[in-house]
């Protein structure tokens, strides 16, 4: 098992682990060892097979943890019986699993960002900092089974019927390959898939090989060559020029999309091998042409998340405009806030409801002026919308990725000058031309066009529907490249999913 | 009319199973697996130098100072002028090396392609009237552990030195941050120049990091990943030069200092034209507190590794008396608050071991270890010597070794 050092100062203590990664050498011994006994076992055998399975994946990263896990798991579940059964306490009864839950994730994720928030406004007005008297640490996943509870006793409590299998419903929580960072599921699709008896076809065993090379392609080849070069840039942007942090912006954004849908690839890829479908996460989100048409392709199972449990009970669009742009405003920023328990995660998160809201405010303009509607909706104005659009994502993930704002700003304020050379105006202050390094760094200059014009070209061939019609060699050429490129090109040192800290 | 469900789902396994055949997949895998076993056939139809797929060991992706003094101590080979004492050790010696050579010779050393003390062999000269010829594979982080492997590739060459001086501290036994004797730099580029199938096991403790020994060995790719890379990495360079117009890719033009500190996760890669040790201007040298670092390496020791380390330096030894190389162990002096920061008798232990094998053994330690000899205006930092502590450091050991009868022997070869 890989040695994985998770270092985030502004979260709850965060230990040097070893876990079982999808890009490690145990997941590649576990998951054909899962699926040959999976596969060998009986029907009524193989939830049970998935579900020790599952909370052994788990447990190889801190074993007390799975305590938590099989608490909420069977509080919600009895919860999400107590919801339907009852019928004057239903509310009561549903807000005291959301507390729970949410409380659950408070604790852990956000006690430290509290206590220092609290710290900070203490000594502005001159009194002491206050101390947590106990160490935290961040179960991992714990954002993503938090929620996947929330949405089973919400939609229990809106006339759906609860999971009568308990260990159906431990393994919707804990099934490894989407336990650590998602897609977030919904029980209603997902459930069924289990109890129905499985069965494995070529298709699926296929697509489900194809699906977890491709995201280790993704993850080992180009998100973490990337990684190494992003962490130059956002570590000491005060060494880099301009134009040099803007290509460290642009690697960012091909490294945070490569690495999580990686991750999910191979998590889907991981459970079609099991025969059962979970969520696509993505849908080449960098091909948006506005901000609201990039959050209908990027992390998807978030998004209609948030949407249905936060943005429409909060009354989404009903009540005029500034409720609307309110309830935006509050679903992004919570948003940004689960991404982490840090002020950077709530002004990205900000940053991304503002764009909403301008979005929102420019449609009726757009729609009321026939010029402005044809020029954007001409050629060039799409390309324009396009450009801008994923600089404005750019600009947002800067806030995402520096370790605080103020660091942020500097990056932000040095990359508005465009200026192609450090400070002093020497050349050989230029880091960027120079650095030689294997893949990545003579051409990172050609590269990000590449990944970039890669991923247009993969909107092209999903929209036509090329790959079914790829004949059966050329797709076993694409095994032969892609297995060969995962082995030859994975760094020694693979830094985790960045989603895992979530 | 219950056997026809059975005939069906019979019929629908049989057609899974024909379908199975028809998957591009298992005929990704089977490709695979022939080019590896291809490549594989191809490879060990030559040596380990000279193979039809042009894989060398001094072709790697990343120029580590491990690959430097392997390239250098393989050119020396092939040359004339053969050394007939090899100097190993860790930073200690290697800033003892270069700082001596920078003062002395009053010249900037590249630290990257120095690794014959001059400052030493005219010594020697001086002392002794021999011309005696040195190599330094003296390494930032060298364990015990590295020194023996290094040992035991140097024996492969046709004409190996016949004397050994090698310089030891306690930090050489311990570290904190190393999972396994396999995983530092010098251990796998030394894998790749020579045989240590004996060593591989034991190397390597963990489960995983075993698994992992196995996988590079039945799977040729894998095994060879780093020479793929260079291939990579050359077409890379070769792209980036006719496409960006970059000209002199093999050198690094930003600095290291600010590539080591911009790209902390990237793997060392040193090009001819970065690191130089340049002779002082100053009567003082600077000073650079390092006590917070070495209280941190010396927080918890780990007594297995220690054991083990000091087995390996047992090893050395033994390899060493069995090649008929004689051993010199010179104990690197220490700042007195290095030594401090240390756990109760640490230091007395190490000592008194390394006393008790040299004693069984019948080889020289020299023990440098005085705040007489050296006084703290001679430390760069609490363990590492300055420029002038590193002059000062070979002049002290020359003439030490050339008062005793023995051990002046060792070093001019009458002995042999």
């Amino acid at each position: 098992m890989r040695p994985v050092v998770i270092i985030d100062k502004s979260q709850p203590r965060l230990l040097a682990v070893t876990l079982m990664l999808f890009n490690s050498l145990s997941y590649a011994f576990f998951l054909p060892l899962v699926f040959a006994l999976f596969w060998l076992a009986k029907d009524k055998w193989r939830v049970w097979i998935l579900l020790i399975a599952s909370y052994v994946f788990y447990m190889s990263w801190k074993p007390a943890f799975i305590l938590l896990i099989i608490a909420l798991t069977l509080a919600n579940y009895y919860l999400g019986f107590a919801i339907h059964k009852s019928q004057l306490h239903k509310k009561a009864w549903l807000t005291l699993a959301i507390v729970l839950n949410l409380a659950t994730l408070a604790f852990f994720k956000y006690a430290y960002f509290f206590n220092s928030t609290l710290s900070a406004f203490l000594r502005t007005v001159g009194q002491p900092p206050t101390s947590l008297p106990f160490d935290i640490i961040l179960p991992l996943g714990i954002s993503f089974f938090a929620f996947e509870f929330i949405h089973y006793v919400v939609d229990i409590y809106r006339g759906h019927q609860p999971i009568k299998s308990l260990p159906a419903f431990a393994l919707f929580a804990s099934f490894f390959p989407t336990q650590i960072a998602g897609p977030i599921k919904r029980f209603q699709d997902f459930i069924p898939q289990f109890l129905a008896p499985a069965k494995l076809t070529v298709k699926s065993f296929d697509n489900g090989i194809s699906l977890i090379l491709l995201g280790l392609f993704k993850k080992v080849l180009i998100a973490d060559n990337l990684s190494f070069f992003v962490q130059g840039g956002f570590s000491k942007p005060e060494i880099f020029s301009g134009l040099d942090l803007w290509v460290f912006a642009y690697a960012f954004a091909f490294q945070i999309y490569f690495d999580f849908s990686g991750y999910t690839d191979v998590a889907r890829g991981s459970a079609m091998l099991f025969g059962y479908k979970v969520p696509v996460n993505f849908n080449l989100p960098y091909i948006a042409t506005n901000i609201s048409d990039f959050w209908h392709r990027w992390h998807i199972s978030l998004s209609t998340w948030l949407r249905d449990y936060l943005f429409i009970p909060l009354g989404g669009s009903r009540g005029g405009k500034l409720l609307n742009y309110r309830n935006l405003l509050i679903t992004m920023t919570l948003g940004g806030l689960w991404h982490g328990a840090a002020m950077h995660f709530l002004v990205w998160g900000v940053y991304h409801g503002v764009l909403l809201v301008l979005h929102k405010i420019l449609q009726p303009i757009k729609a009321a002026v026939p010029l402005l509607k044809s020029a954007i909706d001409s050629l060039p104005g799409k390309v324009f919308s396009w450009l801008l659009t994923f600089h404005l994502i750019c600009i947002g993930w800067v806030f995402f990725r520096a370790e605080s704002n103020s660091l942020a700003l500097t990056m932000l304020q040095r990359m508005l000058t465009l200026s192609p050379v450090y400070d002093n105006g020497s050349l050989t202050n230029a880091i960027l031309p120079t650095i030689t390094f294997p893949l990545i760094y003579p051409c990172i200059l050609l590269i990000l066009p590449v990944l970039l014009a890669g991923h247009l070209l993969c909107g092209y061939i999903a929209k036509h529907n090329l790959l079914e019609r790829t004949p059966t060699f050329a797709r076993a050429g694409f095994i032969l490249l892609t297995l060969f490129c995962v082995i030859v090109f994975s760094p020694d040192k693979s830094p985790r999913f960045i989603y895992f800290q979530f | 009319m219950t056997v026809a469900p059975e005939i069906k789902k019979r019929e629908e396994v049989s057609a899974n199973r024909q379908d199975f055949l028809k998957s591009f997949v298992l005929l990704g895998l089977m490709a695979f697996l022939l080019v590896d076993n291809g490549l594989r056939l191809i490879y060990m139809s030559g040596t380990r130098e000279h193979n039809a797929l042009n894989f060398s060991p001094l072709k790697v992706s990343h120029r580590s100072w491990v690959y430097w003094n392997y390239k250098d101590l393989v050119d020396a080979s092939g040359s004339a002028q053969k050394p007939q004492i090899a100097i190993f050790g860790s930073s200690l010696m290697m800033a003892a090396l270069h700082g001596g050579d920078a003062v002395y010779t009053g010249l900037p050393q590249n630290v990257v392609i120095h690794h014959r003390s001059k400052l030493f062999k005219d010594l020697v000269k001086k002392q002794t009237g021999a011309t005696v010829d040195n190599f330094a594979f003296a390494l930032g982080g060298e364990m015990v552990s590295d020194a023996y492997v290094l040992l035991a590739q140097m024996l492969e060459q046709k004409e190996h030195p016949r004397c050994l001086i090698y310089g030891i501290a306690p930090r050489d036994f311990t570290d904190n941050t190393l999972p396994s004797v396999a995983s530092t730099e010098i251990y796998k580029y030394a894998e790749r120049l020579t045989d240590l199938s004996s060593l591989d096991m034991e190397a390597r403790p963990s489960l995983a990091a075993k698994a992992e020994y196995y996988l590079g060995k039945i799977c040729f790719i894998y095994g060879h990943r780093e020479d793929l890379l260079y291939i990579q990495h050359h077409w890379a360079q070769s792209l980036a030069k006719k496409l960006l117009g970059y000209k002199n890719v093999e050198l690094n033009i930003t600095p290291l200092h600010i590539r080591r500190q911009a790209f902390l996760e990237l793997p060392e890669d040193c090009a001819v034209n970065e690191g130089f040790v340049t002779p002082p201007k100053v009567e003082q040298e600077p000073y650079i507190d390092n006590t917070a670092e070495y209280r941190g390496r010396y927080r918890k020791i780990n007594a297995k590794q220690f054991a083990l380390q000091m087995q390996y330096l047992e090893r050395i030894l033994t390899l060493a008396q069995k090649n008929k190389i004689e051993v010199i162990l010179v104990n690197m002096p220490l700042t007195s608050e290095n030594i401090s920061l240390m756990p109760a008798n640490f230091y007395s232990d190490y000592l008194k071991q390394v006393q008790t094998l040299a004693k069984r053994d019948g080889c020289t330690l020299v023990d440098l270890n005085s705040a007489s000899l050296f006084p703290k205006n001679k430390f760069a930092d609490s363990v590492h010597l300055n420029n002038r502590g590193g002059k000062h450091f070979f002049e002290v050991l020359v003439k030490e070794l050339a008062q005793d009868v023995n051990t002046r022997k060792m070093l001019t070869g009458a002995n042999q």
